[in-house]
């Protein structure tokens, strides 16, 4: 059930009603509705795997209370270890089969030697990456001590399959989102009306920018070899503000949606292409995700305790998998080892953690070098976006190399101003309001300016979004 | 009750309340937009809205995208008398098999008694991509067929909000009452007019891309049984509630020759299935030279109502 379809417009206001009239006596009753309300969710997109997701859940349920009542750190240690290579075996058996199988026939017929292999035709449970995450983040927690096990089958399962951050993220830590599971909640009018000024803001990224950068974006990648130069550049930044308004839009969503029932979750986006660095980019992009490779890669890597090498080492590892987690192509590890080269003169510099504030804080306009450094770390990022689009490494390095003629001094073809226009739109909205939690936090302005301005975004909509059902990006990952 | 639960039952109640006012008008005021535009769908709106925005026929054509442009029901109503109604939408969509059943039985008047049906039957609407083996990834899965429930609604909503994918905008500013019909329009009788440039390189270089798509659909394609089998359940459906014709329409010399090396014995087939299921088939196939076409596959309109003509005399003859 996409968020942008009759479906979950129907879905929605039946749990809000059902959450806050009828099961409103005890949060162990809305605990129950919100855990039906999101296997039917979930079932709606494949009920097959909601197996799955139940096994996922009661492997980890179980694995948590194991850890606790371990006698010792080496049975502790088993339950943590049977837990990760069980979820990590389902996600790897899932998403990466067919690709470990594949590049191992490649790597033996380039050294001249034919191998038959058996390649399945698998599908991918979708928002596994995500759920896989949420349960070991859960367990790790657990045999750190820093959350004790959950004993409450019911909450625990609310935790990982609470339906706006199921599919798609963000990707919860149970010492944030268990807590706000476990307490009455009260309907709060200023959080909910702020939910859904974010839910439309999320509408307005997903169905007007997303879902018409998509076709053109479609178009000129896939017939990127009869382009010019400068249409490969459009097509190139026009899919950084798909991804962008794909996904920060989903997020946006899923947080207003969790509001609407009085729980908050992790802020995964923060404008990211505000930033004046790579770093600052990460500390902004899909928040939820670097910050969980951060606490549960990085740092039991070493972190930046060591020497050099190591904090080059370890934040190379934490890319690569970042890449990779994102699907089984050679283009996602490229893309993420790209970022990490983007970082390295940062890191070596220790110069990392220097653009912590917002662009321009304070101010109406950033400065000439803010602009400067936000344009160039733009760039950056389309650079690296066109591997993560492209189909195959081959194809990423031919689109570079045809934009890197000198037809990319020259017009081009067609430029398409509805779009762009509609983009600088967002861009001015989101500036306005980069110091906020969301792009249309407005309740300090006037409220009739409010009123005006929420009818403007929903004719927008109407008026341009792409009411084709269009799926999400990342429900591939 | 304590207190303070009085006092939390208030102060919900009034968020509640003042958070479901505030939003209230937003949703009427976004419902009743969608609702103005709907109001204006039309033939214009999209290649299939009107076959779900009509009367339910009692006499029907069935078939793919060359049925929808080559029977003119209008034609046929002057020839054999009754309204008709072409309810060909295109291979993708309606191929014959149990999606196209299920909905050809929600879109025929119940009280249909003695119909005239005109199955217009091709290779392709037949047939199947080899790779295919379950039925949940036929290519209809997706069609409007599937999962439009209602046929006789003007507006019909439910088509407009489950398969109309651009702006509700469009609905009004593309009305025909504002530019007149598109160039493909869909009439009321569900026949499929299109208007294009008809200069010989035009329909030449139509014709050239057309045979190439359709070269490599034949590189994929086989006959379904699961498709035949829906098809037979069609005719003896159809065979208790009138009369059932089939009828091979003819394409351009190249498409025939594509169909005919990939199914040379398509005719045959049909003729069989005629006498098994003892209504008559029209072979047409032959008489590609007869006509105009706008690509090689689909009738130019003119064609298509000279065709629709000679159908119908050959329908008037088979009835005596």
């Amino acid at each position: 059930m996409l968020f942008n379809s009759i479906g979950f417009l129907i879905f929605l206001p039946i749990v809000f009603c059902l959450y806050w009239f009828v099961f409103n006596k005890k949060f162990q009753h809305q605990n129950r509705l919100l855990l039906l309300a999101s296997f039917y969710f979930y079932a709606c997109w494949d009920w097959r795997f909601l197996f799955l997701l139940m096994f996922s859940i009661g492997l980890d349920y179980l694995s948590g209370i194991k850890i606790e009542n371990s006698k010792n750190k080496r049975e502790a240690t088993f339950w943590l270890t049977l837990s990760i290579v069980i979820n990590l075996g389902f996600l790897g058996f899932f998403k990466y089969y067919n690709f470990f199988v594949g590049s191992f026939a490649e790597l033996l017929g380039g050294l001249g030697f034919k191998a038959n292999v058996w390649l399945l035709k698998i599908i991918l449970p979708v928002g596994i990456s995500f759920y896989t995450f949420h349960g070991l983040s859960y367990v790790i927690d657990v045999y750190k001590k820093r959350i004790k096990a959950e004993r409450n089958f019911t909450d625990y399962a609310v935790f990982v399959s609470y339906f706006p951050l199921l599919v798609a993220g963000p990707i919860e830590r149970a010492t944030h989102l268990l807590p706000q599971i476990q307490k009455t909640r009260t309907f709060n009018y200023d959080q909910a009306v702020d939910g859904m000024r974010q839910i439309l803001w999320g509408f307005f990224k997903k169905m007007v920018i997303a879902d018409n950068c998509a076709p053109l974006v479609n178009e000129i990648f896939t017939n990127y070899q009869t382009e010019s130069p400068g249409n490969l550049v459009i097509g190139a930044v026009l899919f950084a503000f798909q991804i962008y308004g794909d996904f920060s839009g989903y997020s946006d969503i899923a947080l207003g949606v969790s509001r609407l029932f009085g729980i908050e979750l992790l802020k995964n986006f923060a404008f990211p292409y505000f930033s004046r660095d790579i770093a600052e980019f990460w500390r902004r992009w899909h928040i939820s995700l670097s910050s969980w490779f951060r606490d549960y890669l990085y740092i039991p890597l070493g972190g930046s305790k060591g020497g050099l090498s190591m904090k080059i080492r370890n934040t190379f590892v934490i890319f690569l998998v970042s890449g990779f987690w994102h699907g089984a192509n050679w283009t996602f590890i490229i893309w993420g080892g790209l970022n990490a080269l983007y970082f390295m003169p940062l890191l070596i510099m220790n110069k990392n953690r220097q653009n912590i504030e917002v662009a321009a804080q304070g101010k109406l306009l950033p400065s000439f070098k803010e602009c400067f450094q936000i344009f160039i770390t733009f760039l950056a990022a389309c650079f690296a976006w066109i591997f993560f689009r492209a189909e195959s490494i081959t194809q990423a390095l031919d689109y570079i190399k045809r934009i890197c003629s000198t037809g990319i001094f020259a017009l081009p073809h067609s430029l398409p101003v509805k779009i762009l226009a509609l983009i600088g739109f967002m861009l001015v909205v989101e500036w306005v309001n980069r110091e906020r939690f969301h792009g249309l936090e407005i309740k300090r302005f006037n409220p009739w300016m409010r009123r005006i301005f929420y009818m403007v975004i929903i004719y927008i909509i109407l008026r341009y979004a792409n009411f084709g059902n269009n799926e999400f990006i990342y429900f591939q990952f | 009750m304590p207190i303070s639960g009085i006092m939390n039952l208030f102060i919900f109640s009034f968020s509640m309340k003042k958070f479901l006012i505030k939003i209230g008008p937003y949703f009427v005021a976004v419902v009743a937009v969608f609702a103005v535009l709907g109001s204006y769908a039309d033939g214009n709106t999209d290649d299939n809205y009107m076959h779900f925005a009509v009367k339910k026929p009692q006499n029907i054509i069935l078939g793919d995208s060359r049925g929808s442009q080559a029977v003119v029901p209008s034609v046929l109503k002057k020839k054999l008398s009754g309204d008709f109604d072409n309810f060909s939408l295109n291979v993708v969509e309606s191929p014959y098999g149990q999606i196209y059943f299920k909905a050809l039985k929600r879109k025929l008047d119940p009280e249909t008694k003695n119909g005239i049906f005109i199955l217009t039957v091709s290779p392709w609407t037949l047939s199947l991509d080899k790779n295919i083996k379950n039925s949940k990834d036929f290519p209809e899965e997706h069609s409007p067929l599937n999962d439009v429930y209602t046929y006789d609604r003007s507006p019909n909503y439910e088509y407009l909000l489950k398969h109309y994918t651009r702006s509700w905008f469009k609905i009004y500013t593309e009305r025909v009452g504002a530019v007149g019909k598109s160039n493909s329009f869909l009439h009321e009788d569900g026949w499929m007019e299109i208007n294009v440039n008809m200069h010989k390189d035009s329909v030449a270089a139509r014709t050239a891309k057309k045979e190439v798509f359709y070269q490599a659909l034949a590189q994929q394609a086989k006959l379904s049984q699961e498709r035949l089998r829906a098809f037979d359940e069609i005719i003896n459906y159809l065979r208790t509630k009138g009369t059932v014709y089939l009828v091979r329409i003819p394409a351009s010399k190249g498409i025939m020759a594509i169909e005919n090396k990939k199914f040379p014995h398509f005719s045959k087939l049909l003729q069989d299935v005629s006498r098994k299921q003892n209504v008559k088939f029209f072979d047409f196939s032959e008489e590609s030279e007869t006509y105009m076409y706008t690509d090689g596959n689909h009738m130019y309109r003119n064609s298509s109502k000279i065709f629709t003509s000679r159908m119908a005399d050959s329908i008037k003859v088979g009835k005596r």
